[in-house]
């Protein structure tokens, strides 16, 4: 099952001609269906036409694809750093509707206050033997299944609420390990 | 219990078990419904991006389902104790650029690409990477194309002129009536001659004592185990530094002339011709990279790419080996995209001058007029001392359209 992402990788050969291919692919659907739809018969039958020589120009000459698929990646990153903002927006407001509420530990209570949060005066305890509170954060389970264990432990089943915005932003994170691989050609 | 009461118990730290159960479960209904509400604001918005989410997410799976899996480094290698390291033999896998793009590489029994032998080759290409077609498939490498000459490379990525040198002293004995090339890439080739390693990997350097008057050949610390002090290949620093003149480059060059006037006599000794060919920094990554370098330490002054050339070319005039430049049969287009080697294109040109340099230099034949294939005459620096000396941009003496000058 591959990771839902909005940006594209580094171009490498193989990625501008699925890159192509995909574009290729879904406005070719989009297309037909319109033509099939609204337009004459004789555009519905060209279209494919059409849609496979642009699919093979692309796959034989990759560098073709090279300009369309960086101004295509500006996009989605402009795209995908406006969501994120939004998400985040979205998610600060199940956090502070709790804390306003001050029905959780550490809620504030205040609501004019910005967060509806005060900050700890004590380190958690869990803290000191691990660098995170969540010693098996990295788990074979997964952060999800993760989550779920440390909310019903610690007693706070509320955060489950932001599971689908962490899903999101995570998601929309950027490119960790954008360079070659440490295996990789180094040499020249 | 009120939620404001259960805080301010919380704060005097007085909250029963029960007590603290039950805010929690508001917490969570409220927790849950405003994160409800918040999806359905965030809808819009992932419908509008939803375009991307598919391009994005169908071009990594059906990019991983494309491409393939290149070997790593290590496996392309083996070690030699001769140079350091060498290509594996008979392999014909999957390598990777720095890009991460995949190409076929295919070697014979000693390791070198190339489809003819040592033996039947009229041509033997010394070098780097450069020499050993890194970068691109079998069927596009420069000695693998159809040309009327037979290539033989031997080239490895990474080597410096020491461990090239010393792949010409193996086969001294096979090299006679051979044209030999020597790949010399300005990008790192000459500061390499002077470290003892890249990274992990262990190679003969040159060393001086005296200021680089005399240089003596050092290989006792070569062997497979990892090198563990601080050593990099050659970087755009040097290279600018190589540029500017000074110190560096002065010892990088009588360093390289070391090498070449160890070469040169090796080739005359085995009845072999000796053309040194520069590999310029045309790629857009490698320009990219000089320029930050020329930024971050103000160094824009005195540096001049061709004053590099000149001395390459004075010093292989001293030495009596004509040099090509092949700066000027190349442009940044015929270099890939995000690697600093060369195209398939780059490599038809190449395979273009070293058929020229073989019509030129082949025994008997020394005066044939010369062209390459779409760039016009072939621009040879004279091999005498007083025209190499004078070098390039226009003051050295080069062969015109005819051809008639010999080098």
């Amino acid at each position: 099952m591959p990771r839902p992402t909005m940006t594209l990788p580094r171009p490498t050969r193989a990625r501008l001609r699925a890159f192509w291919l995909t574009g290729d692919g879904l406005a070719g659907t989009a297309l037909e269906a319109g033509a099939l739809r609204l337009g004459p018969h004789w555009v519905a039958i060209a279209l494919p036409v059409g849609l496979v020589v642009t699919g093979l120009t692309g796959w034989f000459d990759p560098d073709l694809v090279r300009p369309v698929y960086e101004r295509w990646n500006d996009l989605a990153r402009a795209a995908r750093y406006a969501l994120r903002i939004w998400i985040l927006l979205l998610a600060f407001q199940v956090v502070r509707t709790v804390g306003r509420t001050g029905a959780a530990d550490g809620a504030d209570g205040t609501p004019r206050s910005g967060s509806g949060w005060r900050p700890r005066e004590t380190t958690e305890r869990r803290a000191y033997p691990a660098p995170s509170p969540f010693p098996a954060w990295s788990g074979s389970r997964g952060w999800a299944a993760e989550l779920r264990a440390w909310a019903r432990r610690s007693g706070r089943p509320w955060v489950l609420a932001l599971v689908p915005y962490l899903w999101l932003l995570r998601a929309l994170g950027g490119r960790f390990g954008g360079g070659p691989a440490g295996h990789n050609y180094t040499l020249y | 219990m009120t939620v404001r009461a259960k805080r301010r118990s919380t704060a005097t730290g007085a909250v029963s078990h029960g007590e603290a159960a039950v805010g929690e479960t508001g917490a969570a209904i409220l927790a849950f419904g405003a994160s409800l509400a918040g999806l359905l604001l965030a809808l819009p918005a992932l419908l509008l991006t939803a375009p991307f989410w598919l391009v994005g997410t169908l071009t990594e799976w059906l990019g991983e389902a494309l491409g393939r899996r290149p070997l790593p480094w290590d496996a392309l290698i083996e070690f030699d104790s001769r140079a350091g390291w060498r290509p594996r033999p008979n392999m014909s896998t999957w390598a990777g650029d720095l890009n991460q793009d995949t190409f076929r590489i295919s070697t014979d029994g000693d390791g070198w690409r190339g489809r003819a032998t040592l033996d039947s080759a009229e041509v033997v290409v010394f070098g780097d990477s450069f020499a050993q077609g890194f970068g691109v498939d079998d069927r596009d490498f420069f000695a693998d194309l159809p040309t009327k000459v037979e290539v033989k490379a031997v080239g490895c990525a990474g080597y410096n002129m020491l461990q090239s040198l010393r792949w010409m002293e193996a086969y001294r004995d096979r090299l006679e009536g051979k044209l030999v090339v020597w790949m010399l890439y300005l990008g790192n080739d000459l500061e390499d001659d002077l470290n003892p390693a890249i990274g992990r990997y262990r190679q003969p350097f040159l060393r001086s004592s005296d200021g680089g008057v005399t240089w003596s050949e050092a290989d006792g610390h070569v062997s497979p185990e990892p090198w563990t002090a601080s050593s990099q290949e050659g970087s755009r620093a040097g290279y600018v530094e190589l540029c500017r003149g000074g110190f560096h480059a002065r010892r990088a060059l009588a360093a390289f002339g070391h090498v070449l006037g160890r070469g040169a006599d090796l080739c005359a000794a085995a009845g072999a011709r000796l053309v040194l060919a520069t590999v310029p920094e045309l790629s857009p990554v490698a320009r990219r990279e000089i320029e930050e370098a020329l930024e971050e330490g103000r160094r824009r002054e005195a540096f001049d790419e061709a004053r590099l050339e000149r001395e390459v070319a004075r010093v292989c005039g001293e030495r009596g080996v004509p040099v090509v430049h092949l700066r000027d049969h190349l442009d940044g287009r015929d270099y890939l995209e995000r690697d600093y080697h060369w195209t398939p294109n780059g490599h038809r040109k190449v395979a273009g001058v070293l058929e020229a340099l073989h019509r030129r230099f082949a025994r008997g034949r020394a005066r044939v007029p010369v062209s390459v294939r779409g760039r016009g005459s072939l621009d040879l620096v004279a091999a005498t001392g007083a025209g190499a000396a004078a070098g390039r941009s226009g003051r050295s003496e080069r062969s015109d359209r005819s051809g008639e000058r010999s080098p």
